[in-house]
C-alpha cells in the first residue's frame, strides 16, 4: 500500500515535470533508431548518450536510458518485418512471421502488431517491476556476506554456462573479467594489486571504460560487416492497428508471451531472443491456426514482440534489487547509475527510494511512449535504414572515444577502452564470449569482498556457506546451473526433441 | 581462422598470466584462523585463466583434428579480421593524433580514413568522397562544441 | 523545487551554452560544476553531510555534483582525487581513517598528493548493537566478549582506520581476541547489524542516530573523553573504567582535499565557499543534530593539525594491529 503512495507520488512528479517527460520521450526516440538500424544495439545506444547525461539529475539521467533501452527492443521490429534482418538480436524471432507478413502486403498490419505487443509486454513488465522489486529489494537487505557472496557466484555461473559455446571459454571469460577487477586497491585492506606502484593503474579499471571498450567496440567492427538493406515505406499507413477483436483474440498470447518475457529477463543472461523462442513456441502450441505460423501469423509477431518487451522489466528487477545486471544493456545501465552516484543493491531503495520510483515511473511512461513515436516515427525510422553505413560507423567510434574520455576526464580511460576494445575483438574472433567478462568485472569484487567477510564473520569456517539456509539454497541453484544445461541438452539430443535455438549468426 | 585467433589471445593471456604472476603470489593469500586475505584472488585467477586458457585453444585444435572446423567460410573470416585490425589501428591513430593537434582535426582524420576503407564500392566516386569529407568535418566539429561548450567537457 | 530550479537553469545554460565562450582562469572558477567525490558508500555520513551542504554551496556560487567512489577505507576514491587535474573540480572528502591507511604504508598513496583545503567536521566514535541484542549495557558486552574469547563480531567501515582502532580497544579492555569485520562504508554495516549479521559495530552517531531514535539500534560506550549531547544516558569507556586513548587522544575529522599543485586562488574560492555553507544556520542546525563539530580551519593551521592527528594515528595503529 505504502509502495502505491510512493508509486503515484513519482508518477505526479514526472506528469508536473516537462523536463523527465520529454528526456524520456527522447529516449525513446533515440532507442528506436538505434533498435531501427541493424547492427546498432541499445548497448551502444546507452553507452554513447551516458556522457550527454552528465549534467542532469540521476532519475533524470537513468529515466532516458531506461527509456531507450524500452524504444530499441519496439524499433528492432521495423527491419525485422520489412526486410528480414533483425534491428536488433531479439527481434530474430520477429522476422519469422512478421517478414512474411510483409511479403503478403501486410507489412503495416504487420508493424502495428509488433507496437501494440511491444507496448502490452512492457506494461505487464512494469507491472512486475513494481510489484516484485520492492518486495525483493526488502528481502535482499536481510542477506548478509555469505549470501551476497553466493548471489555473486550465481550470477556468474549461470551466465558462463548459458552463453552460447563451450563452456571452457565462459569460464575463461568469466575469469579474465574478474581479473580486471583486480587492478587498483583491495576494497578490504586498502593495498595496491596489480598497480605496479602507478597512479595510474592505483585507480583500477573503472567499469565504464571496460563496459565501452569489452561491447561497444567489438560490436561496432561487427556492424561494418552487416547488410545493409533499402526498404521503402510503405504509401499508406491505413490498416495499421487491427481491429479490436482480432486483438481480442491476442490478448492471452500477450500476456503469456510478456510473463514468458518478465521471467526470462530476470534470469541473468537468458536476454530477448531466448524469451521470445520460448513464447513464439508456446503461441504455436495453444493457437488454433498455428499452421500458419512461419507463413505470416499475426500470432507469432505477437508473441516475440510482447516477449522481447516483457524482458526489459524482468531485467531490471535483478538490477535494481541486487545490483546484478541481466544482459548487456542492463549492464552498461548500472555503470550509468554508478556515474550518477547510486549504487544497485538492495539498498539503493532506502538511501535513493525517491530517486528509483522515479525511475518505475518512467518505465511506465517509456513503453507508453513507444505507441506515438511508433505511429508518428514509422515513416522517419524506415529511412534511418538508408543512413550509409560507412559513414555512421567511424562517427559512432568517435563518440565512444569522447564518450569515455568525458566519463572522468581521464586520458587513460580512453587507453583502457581502446585496449579492452581490441582485446575483446580478438576474443570475439576466437569464439571466446565477451560478456561474462563484463559480469566477472561488475561482480567479481562483490564476490571476493563478500566471501572475505563472511569467512572473517564464521572464523575461517568455510561450512558457514552450506550451514545458513539461504546461502545454501543459491548454492544449490549454482550447482544445477552448472550441472543441468549439459544434462537437459543430452536429454533433447536422445528424444530428437526442439529445444529453441537462436540462429548462430544472430547470437550475441 | 578461429583458430589462429584462439592461439594467439591464448599467448597473450600467458604472457600476462607470467607477468602477474610474480606480484599476484607475493601477496598473503590466507590470513589468520583460515580468512583469506588480499593475495588470494589474484593468484587464483593467474592459475584459473592459465588452465583454462591452454583449455580452450586445445579444444579448438582438438575440433580442427577431428575435422570440426569452424563454421563460415576462411576468407570471411580474413576479410572481418583485416578490416577490423585497420579500423583499431586507425583508431590507435585517432587517440595518437589526438595528443598532439586540437580534437576536430584529429577526429576528421580518423572519420575520414576509417570512412574511405570501409566504403562500399558504389559510393567510391567524386561525389561519394566529398561526402565522406563534409561529414567527417562537420560531425567532428560538432562533436568537439557540443561536449566543449554545451556538457563543459573540455576536449583539447 | 531546488532540483526543478536547477533543470531550468541547466536549460538555460544548455540553450546560452555556445555564448559564455571563454577561457578558463583562476578568475572565472568555477565555470562549471565541481566534482566533489566522496569515497564512501551512498547513505553513509559523508554522504549525507556532503548533501545537505551541496544545496547551501550552490547558493554561495559553487555548484557540485556529489560522486560516491566507495572502497578500500577510502582510497580508491581519494586515489582519483590524486590524479585528477589541479584545476579545481575534482575535489574529494579526506577522512583521518583515509588519513590512517596513508600513514600506515597501506595505500600508494602518499600525503603530499593533496592540497588540504578547510576541515569539514570532527567526529566522535560510538559502539552499537543491534536494537534486539541481549547485551543492555557496556558491561554486559565486555561480559559477552570475555566469555566467548576470539568469538564476537564487530564490524566497522573500512579497515586499518580509527573504526578499527577503537574496536580492537573495545576488545583490549575485555583482554581477549575478537573477529573484526570491514564494511566498505557506515550504511552497510548498520544493515548488517539490523540484519544480526554481525554482533556489534563502531560507527559515527551521524549515521546511526535515527535507528537508535527507532530502537533499531542500541549505543552502548562513547570512544571520547566526554559524555555526547545527544546521547547523555550513553556512557564513555572511561565511565566505565576501560581506557581507549593508552597512546594519547586521536580524533575522527572529515576535512577537503584537492590534487597537489591545486592554484591558491582557487583553493581560497572553494575554501570560502564552504566556510559561508558551514557556518549556514542550516548546517550548524544539522551538525548539532547529528552530534558532530564544525571547525572550519584552513590553510597552515590546517597542514598542521592534520600532520600531528596522522602521526598519532601511525603511532597507535604501528602498537594496535601488531597485536592484531
Amino acid at each position: 500500500m505504502e509502495n502505491l503512495g510512493l508509486l503515484g507520488d513519482a508518477i505526479f512528479f514526472e506528469l508536473s515535470n516537462p523536463l523527465i517527460l520529454a528526456l524520456t520521450l527522447f529516449g525513446v526516440v533515440v532507442g528506436f533508431t538505434f533498435g531501427a538500424t541493424p547492427g546498432l544495439t541499445a548497448t551502444m545506444g546507452v553507452a554513447l548518450f551516458v556522457p550527454l547525461t552528465f549534467p542532469l539529475p540521476a532519475d533524470y539521467a537513468i529515466s532516458m536510458m531506461i527509456a531507450l533501452y524500452c524504444g530499441s527492443m519496439a524499433g528492432g521490429a521495423i527491419p525485422a518485418i520489412l526486410l528480414n534482418i533483425p534491428g536488433t538480436p531479439s527481434a530474430v524471432v520477429t522476422t519469422i512471421d512478421g517478414y512474411p507478413m510483409a511479403r503478403n502486403g501486410l507489412a503495416v498490419r504487420a508493424y502495428g502488431w509488433a507496437l501494440i505487443s511491444s507496448v502490452m509486454g512492457g506494461l505487464v513488465a512494469w507491472v512486475a517491476l513494481v510489484t516484485i522489486a520492492p518486495a525483493l529489494a526488502r528481502l535482499a537487505l536481510r542477506l548478509g556476506p555469505a549470501e551476497y557472496a553466493a548471489v555473486a557466484l550465481l550470477g556468474m555461473t549461470i551466465i558462463a554456462t548459458i552463453i552460447p559455446g563451450k563452456l571452457s571459454k565462459g569460464l575463461l571469460a568469466a575469469a579474465i573479467g574478474v581479473g580486471l577487477s583486480v587492478v587498483g586497491l583491495d576494497q578490504i585492506t586498502g593495498q595496491g594489486r596489480w598497480t605496479f606502484d602507478t597512479l595510474a593503474l592505483m585507480r583500477g579499471i573503472d567499469i565504464m571504460p571496460a563496459l565501452i571498450g569489452l561491447l561497444v567496440i567489438p560490436e561496432l567492427l561487427k556492424s561494418i560487416f552487416e547488410k545493409q538493406g533499402h526498404a521503402s515505406a510503405p504509401k499508406s499507413l491505413k490498416g495499421m492497428l487491427p481491429p479490436i477483436r482480432e486483438w481480442l483474440g491476442q490478448l492471452v498470447n500477450t500476456l503469456r508471451s510478456a510473463a514468458i518475457g518478465v521471467a526470462t529477463g530476470i534470469v541473468p543472461a537468458l536476454g530477448g531472443s531466448v524469451g521470445s523462442l520460448i513464447a513464439y513456441d508456446q503461441a504455436r502450441r495453444f493457437d488454433r491456426n498455428r499452421k500458419q505460423y512461419g507463413k505470416g501469423a499475426p500470432g507469432g509477431v505477437v508473441a516475440s514482440e510482447a516477449a522481447n518487451n516483457g524482458v526489459t522489466g524482468g531485467a531490471l528487477i535483478p538490477l535494481l534489487t541486487l545490483g546484478i545486471p541481466g544482459d548487456t544493456v542492463t549492464a552498461m545501465l548500472l555503470g550509468g547509475l554508478m556515474i550518477h552516484g547510486l549504487q544497485p543493491g538492495p539498498r539503493l531503495f532506502e538511501t535513493s527510494g525517491d530517486i528509483v520510483w522515479n525511475i518505475m515511473a518512467s518505465v511506465m511512461f517509456a513503453n507508453l511512449f513507444i505507441i506515438v513515436v511508433g505511429l508518428i516515427g514509422f515513416r522517419f525510422f524506415v529511412r534511418v535504414l538508408d543512413v550509409p553505413r560507412h559513414l555512421l560507423t567511424p562517427a559512432l567510434f568517435v563518440l565512444a572515444v569522447v564518450g569515455t574520455y568525458s566519463l572522468a576526464n581521464q586520458w587513460f580511460d580512453v587507453v583502457i577502452m581502446l585496449g579492452l576494445g581490441t582485446f575483446g575483438f580478438a576474443a570475439m574472433m576466437a569464439g571466446i564470449p565477451v560478456y561474462p567478462m563484463v559480469i566477472g568485472v561488475i561482480l567479481g569484487p562483490l564476490l571476493e569482498s563478500e566471501l572475505r567477510r563472511a569467512l572473517v564473520i564464521s572464523g575461517g569456517d568455510w561450512t558457514t556457506f552450506l550451514t545458513r539456509p539461504v546461502s545454501a539454497t543459491i548454492l544449490a541453484l549454482t550447482l544445477a546451473a552448472l550441472v543441468l544445461p549439459p544434462v537437459i541438452r543430452a536429454i533433447a539430443r536422445r528424444r530428437g526433441g526442439l529445444v529453441p535455438q537462436v540462429p548462430k549468426e544472430y547470437q550475441e | 581462422m578461429q583458430r589462429a585467433a584462439s592461439a594467439f589471445v591464448t599467448l597473450f593471456l600467458m604472457g600476462l598470466c607470467i607477468l602477474l604472476a610474480g606480484p599476484a603470489f607475493e601477496m598473503r593469500a590466507f590470513g589468520r584462523s583460515g580468512s583469506i586475505d588480499a593475495g588470494a584472488l589474484p593468484q587464483a585467477v593467474v592459475v584459473v585463466v592459465a588452465v583454462l586458457a591452454i583449455l580452450a585453444f586445445s579444444s579448438d585444435a582438438f575440433d580442427h583434428f577431428r575435422g570440426r572446423a569452424e563454421g563460415g567460410s576462411s576468407t570471411r573470416g580474413m576479410t572481418v579480421l583485416l578490416i577490423g585490425g585497420a579500423v583499431l589501428l586507425l583508431l590507435a591513430g585517432f587517440l595518437a593524433l589526438w595528443s598532439r593537434l586540437a580534437f576536430p582535426i584529429a577526429a576528421a582524420a580518423f572519420m575520414t580514413s576509417t570512412s574511405l576503407l570501409i566504403a562500399p564500392p558504389e559510393t567510391r566516386n567524386l561525389r561519394g568522397y566529398t561526402t565522406i569529407v563534409v561529414v567527417s568535418v562537420a560531425f567532428s566539429l560538432g562533436v568537439w562544441l557540443a561536449f566543449t561548450y554545451l556538457l563543459g567537457v573540455p576536449l583539447r | 523545487m531546488i532540483r526543478h530550479l536547477n533543470c531550468i537553469a541547466l536549460a538555460a545554460a544548455v540553450a546560452l551554452g555556445p555564448f559564455a565562450i571563454g577561457a578558463a582562469s583562476a578568475q572565472d572558477f568555477p565555470t562549471r560544476e565541481v566534482r566533489w567525490i566522496i569515497p564512501w558508500n551512498p547513505g553513509g555520513s559523508n554522504d549525507i553531510m556532503a548533501r545537505i551542504l551541496q544545496p547551501i554551496l550552490e547558493e554561495e556560487g559553487l555548484p557540485v555534483v556529489i560522486e560516491n567512489v566507495p572502497g578500500g577505507t577510502g582510497a580508491i576514491g581519494m586515489g582519483q582525487v590524486a590524479t585528477a587535474a589541479p584545476d579545481g573540480y575534482t575535489v574529494g572528502q579526506g577522512t583521518s581513517s583515509t588519513m590512517a591507511i596513508i600513514a600506515q604504508g597501506q595505500a600508494p598513496l602518499r600525503d603530499d598528493q593533496f592540497t588540504h583545503i578547510i576541515r569539514i567536521s570532527i567526529d566522535p566514535l560510538i559502539l552499537v548493537v543491534p536494537g534486539n541484542s541481549p547485551h543492555e549495557t557496556l558491561a554486559e558486552f565486555i561480559d559477552h566478549m570475555r566469555e566467548n574469547p576470539g568469538e564476537v563480531t564487530i564490524a566497522t567501515p573500512g579497515a586499518n582506520n580509527l573504526n578499527h582502532i577503537f574496536a580492537a580497544m573495545t576488545a583490549r579492555g575485555a583482554e581477549v581476541d575478537y573477529r573484526h569485520v570491514p564494511y566498505p562504508g557506515g550504511s552497510r554495516v548498520v544493515a548488517e547489524l539490523m540484519g544480526n549479521q554481525v554482533e556489534a559495530g563502531v560507527l559515527k552517531p551521524s549515521e546511526t542516530m535515527e535507528q537508535i531514535q527507532a530502537g533499531d539500534l542500541r549505543a552502548l560506550g562513547v570512544f571520547q573523553e566526554e559524555r555526547l549531547d545527544v546521547l547523555p544516558d550513553v556512557p564513555t569507556f572511561a565511565d566505565e573504567g576501560i581506557d581507549v586513548f593508552p597512546y594519547g587522544p586521536v580524533v575522527q575529522m572529515a576535512y577537503l582535499d584537492g590534487p597537489a599543485g591545486l592554484d591558491p586562488e582557487v583553493r581560497d574560492t572553494i575554501a570560502s565557499a564552504f566556510e559561508a555553507a558551514m557556518t549556514s544556520e542550516r548546517f550548524l542546525a544539522f551538525a548539532e543534530e547529528n552530534g558532530f563539530q564544525v571547525d572550519p580551519i584552513t590553510g597552515e593551521e590546517l597542514e598542521a593539525e592534520i600532520e600531528a592527528v596522522s602521526a598519532a594515528i601511525a603511532e597507535v595503529a604501528g602498537q594496535v594491529f601488531e597485536e592484531d
